[in-house]
């Protein structure tokens, strides 16, 4: 069912078994799940069936770090969320970011890749995508009649990037939650505060309210909070009338660690040369008639993040001319128009490739030279990890929303981590394309005096707010994405990711909520709910 | 073109079928990375470090050595041994195969 809970008279109570607060990707799932099942659920979403101005004014906060999207458009606050303007790029995480990696402080998840592994298959048609080995990059180009780039797979490996249509989970999911019987939606209906019993070890009810509305408030065995990487942490903070601090947050943790996606794009340019495979299956999904489709990209294998000090990347191999934003582009030319100091042409014409026999240079070189100029540029974009850092944050400000909440700020601080990562990721790119005669590599980021360009793309992937971890002293909530110390709060959202590696991760977001439903239910059944 | 200059062509497949597709076949650019190279101080600015580099022998020329040439820049890409030259990411031995012709020229 869906009700438009500014219908509902004021202070009216909402009783449910489960109540979901956000109706994003990560709700949505986790409704569509507990669907058909014993229990009540009620799903509060801010926002109507479509984007309203208003609503989504409640998204505003300030930027005070690194270059970021304003915060009311990073995201969108209606149902589906921010699946309402996503790309639908469908990763999962590799086994070594759940791993404890030694020198990346505050790295490992409470729980492994085996853990998530099946609720990632269970995940796949939510964002309609194919579920024949989906992530099976040398099964699907081989049978689609695609090369792929020959790596060191001790280095680098191929992989598929799966490609959701994209599914808009509002739009797409609307008939099956309106036609749900122990479902309910509740529209218009903003979460504002968590009440907790006095030692803050159990909620009693949240309170809601509507634009120019009613004042409601829901009461549930168990609430989960799936509003985003950012604003649950907003929602705990302002939370504070029983832990000052806010609720779950003794140990100010929540908040912390806040890590996106970042990308430089392009990070180098590639003159492909005649050994470069045709990067049509990296440049644009290859689209199956009934489902998404899939790409390929390039990133580092396991065994190299488990031995190098390096956080985790991922390149897109984009022909140059789709590369916007180019920066590096600009530099390039001006070198190939003999602006620097002359010498790129010479290279250019040079370092063509590997494979050149001693004998009859000069004569191929004069029957070939057409064949050079033709040849494709490569702008690979790249995407890294940002390691978890204590002090890259959201937190409260004194400016206040319609409702005199106070609003978020994102304060997102980059190390030298994330540089060491860029150069090394570019570097080894460029050793292995070199190598393998798929061409040769011009780059800035490999200079000394390389700095952040003025743009860095970002994913708009919020992760570390609330952190995953063994202990209360780590993190926010336990290896079921409770919060510590409270019996009935959850989280599901990739604010739980203690690391975010490559991987896009609302397919990881979408699995863990499927995991929760399973608990829930499981519980149900046990009578501890 | 002079047979010198052919025989150095012919030595220099290892640095990517050098010279190929050269709008005016010329070792100009060789020479021109070459110093470039020197110039950052990405290869050893002595003819002896640089021989050395390369796994020359003592009166050994460089088309002596293709053979072992090429599988070394195949081997420096594998082992990352690269430097970059005005951007472009070469292999360490390609840079150096670069140096020694420019400083052959300079008469070294
Ligand atoms: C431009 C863009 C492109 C992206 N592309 C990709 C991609 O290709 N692949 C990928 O994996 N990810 C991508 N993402 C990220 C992806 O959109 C998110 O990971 C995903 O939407 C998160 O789902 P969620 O349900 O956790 O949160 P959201 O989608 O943010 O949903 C949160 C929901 O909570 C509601 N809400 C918020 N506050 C309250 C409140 N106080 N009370 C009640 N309800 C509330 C909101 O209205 C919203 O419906 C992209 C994001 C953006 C912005």
């Amino acid at each position: 069912m869906i009700i438009d809970a500014r219908s509902l008279p004021d202070g009216e109570v909402i009783d449910a078994d489960i109540c979901i607060v956000g109706g994003g990707p990560a709700g949505i799932t986790l409704a569509l799940e507990l669907s058909g099942s014993p229990l009540k659920v009620a799903l509060i979403e801010s926002g109507g069936i479509y984007y309203e101005d208003e609503t989504q004014q409640l998204y505003k906060g300030p930027n005070l770090g690194f270059q970021y999207d304003p915060l009311d458009e990073a995201r969108l606050r209606f149902l589906g969320g921010s699946s309402n303007h996503w790309s639908g790029h469908a990763m999962r995480l590799a086994p070594v970011d759940f791993e404890v990696r030694d020198w990346m402080k505050w790295s490992g998840w409470p729980i492994t890749y085996d853990d998530v592994a099946p609720f990632y298959d269970r995940a796949q048609p939510y964002f309609e995508l194919h579920e024949e080995r989906p992530y099976d990059i040398a099964y699907w180009a081989d049978r689609l009649g695609f090369d792929l780039f020959d790596l060191n797979p001790d280095l680098l490996e191929n992989v598929s990037i799966n490609q959701s249509p994209p599914t808009a989970f509002g739009y797409t999911y609307e008939d099956a939650l309106r036609a749900s019987e122990n479902v309910t939606v509740f529209l218009n209906a903003n979460a504002l505060n968590i009440d907790s019993t006095s030692t803050a070890s159990e909620i009693t009810g949240i309170d809601l309210a509507c634009i120019d509305g009613p004042r409601l408030r829901c009461e549930a065995k168990r609430y989960v909070l799936c509003m985003g990487g950012i604003e649950i942490p907003r929602l705990m903070l302002l939370s504070n009338k029983v832990q000052n601090t806010g609720i779950g947050n003794g140990n100010d943790l929540v908040g912390r660690f806040f890590a996106d996606h970042a990308a430089i794009r392009p990070a180098a340019r590639i003159l492909a040369g005649r050994n470069a495979p045709n990067i049509d299956l990296y440049a644009e999904p290859y689209e199956f008639d009934d489902v998404g489709g899939m790409f390929a990209a390039i990133v580092p294998s396991d065994d190299l993040l488990r031995r190098e000090q390096i956080a985790s990347f991922i390149f897109h191999m984009f022909p140059a001319a789709r590369s916007p934003g180019d920066l590096a582009i600009g530099q390039l030319t001006k070198q190939l128009r003999g602006k620097g100091n002359g010498l790129a042409p010479h290279i250019q014409n040079v370092l063509t490739d590997l494979d050149g026999a001693v004998n009859g240079i000069w004569r191929r070189a004069l029957d070939t030279r057409d064949d050079l100029i033709t040849r494709e540029w490569v702008g690979p974009w790249l995407g890294f990890e940002c390691v978890p850092n204590y002090d890259s944050t959201v937190h409260l400000v004194e400016e206040t929303d319609r409702f005199g909440q106070r609003q978020i700020a994102l304060n997102w601080q980059l190390t030298d981590q994330e540089m060491r990562t860029v150069k090394r990721a570019t570097e080894l790119l460029a050793s292995e394309i070199s190598r393998t005669g798929a061409g040769r590599v011009w780059t800035d980021v490999l200079s000394e005096d390389y700095d952040w360009p003025s743009f860095v793309a970002r994913g708009k992937h919020h992760c570390g707010t609330t952190r995953m971890s063994a202990g209360p002293d780590t993190g926010v909530v336990n290896a079921d994405c409770q919060v510590h110390g409270i019996s009935n709060l959850f989280i599901s959202s990739s604010s739980v990711f203690p690391t975010n590696g490559y991987a896009n991760p609302t397919v990881t977001i979408a699995a863990l909520s499927i995991r929760m439903a399973d608990k829930f239910k499981a519980d149900a059944r046990a009578g501890s709910l | 073109m002079k047979r010198r200059d052919l025989l150095l062509a012919a030595a220099l497949s290892p640095v990517a079928s050098l010279a190929k597709a050269m709008p005016n076949p010329s070792l100009d650019a060789l020479k021109k990375i070459g110093r470039a190279a020197l110039a950052q101080g990405a290869v050893p600015a002595d003819p002896a470090a640089l021989r050395a580099a390369l796994g020359l022998h003592r009166h050994a020329t460089l088309s002596d050595h293709t053979g072992s040439l090429n599988a070394k820049v195949a081997e420096d890409f594998a082992a990352g041994h690269t430097v970059q030259v005005d951007g472009w990411v070469m292999s360490e031995t390609e840079a150096c195969v670069c140096a020694w012709i420019a400083l052959q020229e300079e008469g070294a």
